[in-house]
């Protein structure tokens, strides 16, 4: 049986930590595919040259302020691949502008979330998120 | 009608009518002048004539007398008769039918004015001349044509007539001549309003005028004309400098607002993922190392994070103010009372424990940004609801009353008030009047009430007193809610 992971989308190592320990804190003891910029998310999706894609993760976690690619440009590959089009996004952004919700959702984000600055609030939606879409969602390959 | 035309037809008329008049009198006078001479040529004629009857008369030769008195009328048109009488009593006379009543009915020839003028049967005017002969009643008269006298100056009137119409004619080609003179300088100066007035045509060959006055005129005219063309064309490059710099000034409005955009973006995305980090560490410290850490290092985190957190609020709460500028107005129809009711018991839910007393005036309505509004209504109720937390006997009160037709809303509480004194700094941002032990909060948030009743086109202000409570004042900008 192939383990149900998580790939998180994130530049800022404090928050890639933050995220992880809020996970664990939350017993959500997935594997996270931590992904450094949007170009390393792609490659890691999609697979390079040298590399196999790794195996659908059951979510993205996706930041919108990446460098080199953004946020909202992986996500568009990321619907206009055909191997990828029906994937979980969920975008997690400290960003809570009305446009990046508006165009996050316009190009198919599954849900947005907005980083709150206590950790307690931003761990209990961590929380949240993770049941939602590691236990309750069926995502479009099916229970495993 | 044209001016030349006008004076020309004044002058003729009057030059007409004097023609006229002075015809008519010298004629009149002429002919009463000739009337006269030819009556006392007569009258001399008839004392001839009566010289010689006297003999006759004494002869009582009365058919000699009729022949003379026969060839006289004869031989001449304007003598119509002749008509002798002898002691008051006809004797000989011309006349076919014998003599008319009306020369009978005189009184005694001695009595006889010398000269009587009547009518006759036919309408004709006659003078009757009488020459007494002897004081018994003997007298020559004779009947003179008026027609017949008047007769020979009918060439000389013809004449007077011809000179009269001659002498109209004249004055009226005279007097068009002057018209057209007079009227040349108006001409002038109308050319010249024409020219001068509309086109730039100044160099044109110049107008010229006869009178120093028009020329003084057309020469006023010009200047103003050039001093107008001028300022009209000073107004039109003052116009389109206006036009280039707001179109500048446009061009570097919208560069600032994308700046302020990105700027606000950066702030809300990358202040916070920092802040996120400290707290997040913090947080992760307390948990897993509390017990390594004595009561002084807890309580150190327990600041660090609340710190974070304050700190999370302002940002959050400058980046409401700066997307409030950003916001277009949009006007709905909103029922105050309703909103302030529900925001108060949001406010209510939040801290179920407290018993604040709460007076709503009904039927508050205003034309407003709904969104912007409610963010009204929520800052000043909080406000009022978080200063009046260590008052007895809270009280918040928010009512309408018209002011000449502006709608003033107000929002008072019984609460902590503040000092006059400090009542212009209200509305500045980062301006707190409390200390943050007493109260919480940013000192951004009437600063947000202020700018979107600003956006609005309304104003606020706020009456206090420190210990007594406040009271918030705000218009909209909208005269009929």
């Amino acid at each position: 049986m192939t383990e149900k992971s998580i790939l998180l989308v994130e530049d800022n190592p404090d928050d890639v930590d933050l995220t992880v320990r809020a996970l664990k804190l939350n017993k959500l003891l997935n594997k996270v595919i931590v992904a450094r910029d949007g170009a390393e998310a792609l490659a890691l999706l999609f697979g390079t040259e040298t590399r196999a894609p790794i195996p659908a993760p059951e979510v993205v976690l996706l930041d919108l302020n990446l460098p080199r690619i953004s946020g909202l440009d992986v996500l568009r590959r990321i619907r206009a691949d055909e191997r990828t089009k029906l994937l979980p996004v969920v975008i997690l952004t400290t960003s809570d502008e009305e446009r990046d919700r508006v165009e996050s959702y316009s190009l198919g984000a599954n849900s947005f979330i907005n980083k709150p600055v206590e950790f307690e609030k931003f761990s209990s939606a961590v929380k949240q998120l993770g049941v939602y879409w590691l236990a309750i969602n069926i995502g479009p390959n099916g229970a495993k | 009608m044209q001016l030349k035309r006008i004076i020309a037809l004044r002058v003729i008329a009057l030059l007409t009518i004097m023609i006229i008049t002075v015809s008519t009198a010298y004629a009149y006078f002429t002919i009463q002048r000739h009337r006269e001479l030819t009556l006392n040529l007569w009258k001399t004629r008839s004392a001839v004539l009566a010289e010689g009857f006297k003999h006759l008369i004494l002869w009582d030769d009365r058919v000699a007398i009729r022949q003379m008195m026969l060839s006289e009328v004869k031989g001449s048109d304007t003598l119509l008769y002749g008509f002798l009488l002898k002691g008051g009593e006809p004797y000989v006379y011309t006349f076919e039918k014998g003599v008319p009543l009306p020369l009978l009915q005189q009184r005694p020839p001695t009595d006889v004015q010398p000269v009587w003028e009547f009518e006759d049967s036919e309408d004709m005017v006659v003078y009757d001349l009488a020459t007494v002969i002897d004081a018994s009643g003997t007298a020559l008269r004779i009947g003179l044509k008026r027609s017949a006298i008047d007769a020979k100056m009918q060439p000389l009137l013809i004449s007077f007539c011809l000179i009269g119409l001659l002498s109209i004619g004249v004055g009226s080609y005279l007097a068009f001549l002057i018209a057209r003179r007079t009227t040349r300088e108006v001409d002038t100066l109308a050319e010249a309003i024409a020219r001068y007035g509309e086109l730039a045509d100044e160099n044109g060959p110049a107008i010229t005028a006869t009178t120093s006055e028009v020329t003084e005129l057309v020469k006023s005219f010009k200047q103003l004309t050039a001093r107008r063309r001028g300022a009209e064309l000073a107004l039109a490059s003052l116009n389109t400098q206006l036009e280039q710099r707001v179109n500048e000034r446009t061009v570097q409005l919208t560069a600032a607002n994308l700046e302020l955009d990105s700027f606000a973006y950066s702030v809300s995305h990358d202040l916070r993922a920092p802040l996120r980090g400290v707290e997040g560490f913090s947080c992760a410290l307390q948990e897993d190392y509390a017990d390594r850490l004595d009561e002084t290092g807890n309580d150190y985190i327990n600041r660090i994070r609340k710190g974070c957190v304050r700190m999370g609020r302002l940002i959050d709460d400058l980046l409401k103010l700066s997307r409030i500028t950003r916001r277009e107005i949009n006007r709905v129809p909103v029922d105050l009372s309703r909103m302030a009711e529900q925001v108060l018991l949001d406010l209510k839910a939040s801290e179920p424990d407290r018993n604040v007393e709460v007076r709503i005036d009904s039927g508050v309505v205003a034309s407003a940004d709904l969104t912007l509004i409610r963010s009204v209504l929520e800052n000043l109720l909080g406000n009022a609801w978080k200063f009046t937390r260590h008052t007895a006997m809270p009280c918040i009160h928010f009512s309408s009353l018209n002011n000449n037709g502006d709608c003033i809303y107000c929002i008072r509480d019984n609460g902590a008030g503040f000092n006059m004194a400090y009542a212009d700094k209200l509305f500045l941002v980062f301006q707190r009047l409390h200390r943050a032990d007493e109260f919480d909060g940013t000192g951004i948030g009437l600063a947000s009430v202020q700018r979107v009743l600003l956006m609005h086109g309304g104003r606020i202000w706020a009456e206090g007193e420190e210990g007594k409570g406040a009271a918030f004042y705000f218009t909209l900008g909208d005269k009929e809610p």
